[in-house]
């Protein structure tokens, strides 16, 4: 829009207001006398054409995306807003004063529940520039309060990159299996009824398993825990962090193994024959059509989707 | 952007003596070093085209100032992304939308997020309903409770708002 400004520099805002209660009228009033009577103000001079010309390109620019992305957007988006800006203003405040302010905060506060639906990922900012990442259903609540931060993992998978926080408060991940703690780092936490299990990205964490030992795991290492002994320490499967990127990646992955994953992503009921469950399984999935992802198996194996009802679907010879 | 070719040593020398030190106040407020980094940048990006380096009295508050407007830049396009990616996903039929129209779809609902920032609460429903719900006039005051006159009053005054950010 820059292009309007004319070489006389910006328009006063009273001939901006002017072209506003033009276009405000002409848009229930267009009468001929009335056209006539704003083509006379366009005509008088050259800065009411350059307000009407901002005008319209101000006007095209509002209609391009549709009235029904942007009202959930923008209200989306406010929401969300309003949780953050107490902690966010905080942060931006300057020296002592925000400190003070800072440990003052009713941390309570900032306790927030999260959960997504299956098929659903979401990204939670946190407040010390930290990220959860949220697989599909999963339920995680977020607590940070003066002398922690902690993240409680009910349910599903998480990925967690830490925050730098100027009061160096610890930052633990909680599930029903134990905690991790954080020491500085990118790290992936599922949880299941039997067991949880940590995958360190980089840098390292420190599980504290509520049944066994305390254990270091370092970068390229996971671990499971439940109600048994803590497993031994094994390579983290590279394309475990692929449902970040909406992804599911298979190699040589045995179908029965795969299709249980894939139940993760998708409504319903979904399972393998067995006398296909060892059928062999390469690639990259796109996780926001299953439909699609089932479609595919049974054009690249002798396998067939037979569909009860949408919801119930399951895998057997051909 | 069109940058200048006339040097700016003012620019420089501001670049040398705050940009570590700016960088590393927004390492301590964002504990990101990435983030931190590429804010320094756009911090001086933007003296570099607004061209006032020489007439800048106090840098250190100055930069801050700018940064801070910045980082707050940043959080408020986390927020409108991560609403659009929720608005999408409620929709009955997937939609694939390029990079480039996503690109401009959220950088035109960023514009409009801070335009409607400009005004008062009252103005901010009228504009919405008027604007993309699609409302008459004479609805939009049904529907409030108040007069025709108003909320043209009211739109008037909105639009020049959004008209004088744009100029901005």
């Amino acid at each position: 829009m820059s292009t309007i400004v004319s070489s006389e520099g910006r328009l006063s805002p009273d001939i901006l207001e002017a072209a506003a209660r033009w276009y405000v009228h002409l848009q229930e009033n267009s009468h001929e006398d009335e056209r006539a009577a704003w083509r006379h103000w366009l005509n008088a001079d050259v800065r009411h054409r350059q307000a009407w010309a901002q005008l319209e390109s101000l006007e095209q620019r509002l209609l391009s995306v549709p009235g029904d992305i942007v009202r959930p957007t923008i209200f989306g988006a406010r929401a969300q807003r309003r949780r953050v800006t107490t902690v966010l203003t905080l942060l931006m405040g300057t020296g002592l004063i925000s400190t003070l302010i800072y440990q003052n905060v009713p941390w309570q506060q900032l306790q927030a529940t999260y959960r997504t639906r299956t098929g659903e990922t979401r990204r939670v900012q946190l407040a010390d520039g930290g990220t959860v990442d949220i697989n599909t259903a999963s339920a995680v609540d977020i607590d940070y309060q003066s002398t922690h931060r902690i993240v409680r993992l009910y349910r599903g998978e998480i990925l967690i990159r830490t925050g730098g926080d100027p009061f160096n408060r610890p930052f633990e991940v909680h599930t029903q299996h134990g905690s991790v703690r954080a020491l500085g780092t990118y790290f992936n936490v599922r949880t299941s009824a039997q067991q949880t299990r940590v995958s360190v990205l980089e840098h390292a964490v420190e599980l504290r398993p509520l049944h066994g030992e305390v254990r270091r795991l370092e970068a390229g290492q996971q671990a499971d825990y439940g109600n048994g002994a803590m497993s031994d320490a094994t390579n983290v499967d590279p394309n475990l962090i692929a449902w970040h990127a909406g992804k599911l990646i298979a190699i040589d992955q045995r179908l029965g193994e795969f299709i249980q994953e894939l139940a993760r992503y998708r409504k319903g009921y979904l399972a393998c024959d067995p006398a296909v469950a060892d059928l062999r399984i390469s690639g990259a999935f796109r996780l926001f059509d299953t439909d699609a992802i089932l479609a595919n198996l049974t054009a690249s194996l002798p396998v067939k989707v037979v569909f009860v009802t949408r919801y119930w679907a399951r895998i057997e010879p051909r | 952007m069109s940058l200048t070719n006339t040097p700016q040593p003012e620019l420089h020398a501001l670049y040398n003596q705050h940009h570590g030190w700016l960088q590393g106040w927004l390492r301590g407020k964002l504990g990101n070093n990435s983030d931190a980094a590429d804010i320094a940048q756009d911090t001086f990006m933007r003296i570099l085209v607004a061209r006032n380096a020489a007439v800048i009295q106090q840098p250190r508050e100055y930069l801050a100032t700018i940064a801070r407007g910045l980082v707050t830049d940043r959080f408020r396009r986390l927020a409108i992304e991560r609403a659009y990616l929720d608005t999408l996903a409620t929709r009955p039929e997937p939609e694939t939308v390029s990079p480039e129209t996503r690109a401009i779809i959220l950088e035109t609902l960023f514009a409009i997020d801070r335009m409607l920032d400009q005004m008062g609460a009252r103005a901010r429903e009228i504009f919405m309903l008027a604007q993309f719900e699609g409302l008459t006039y004479s609805e939009i005051s049904e529907r409030l409770g108040i007069s025709i006159t108003t909320v043209k009053k009211h739109l008037v005054r909105a639009l020049t708002q959004c008209l004088l950010l744009s100029a901005e």
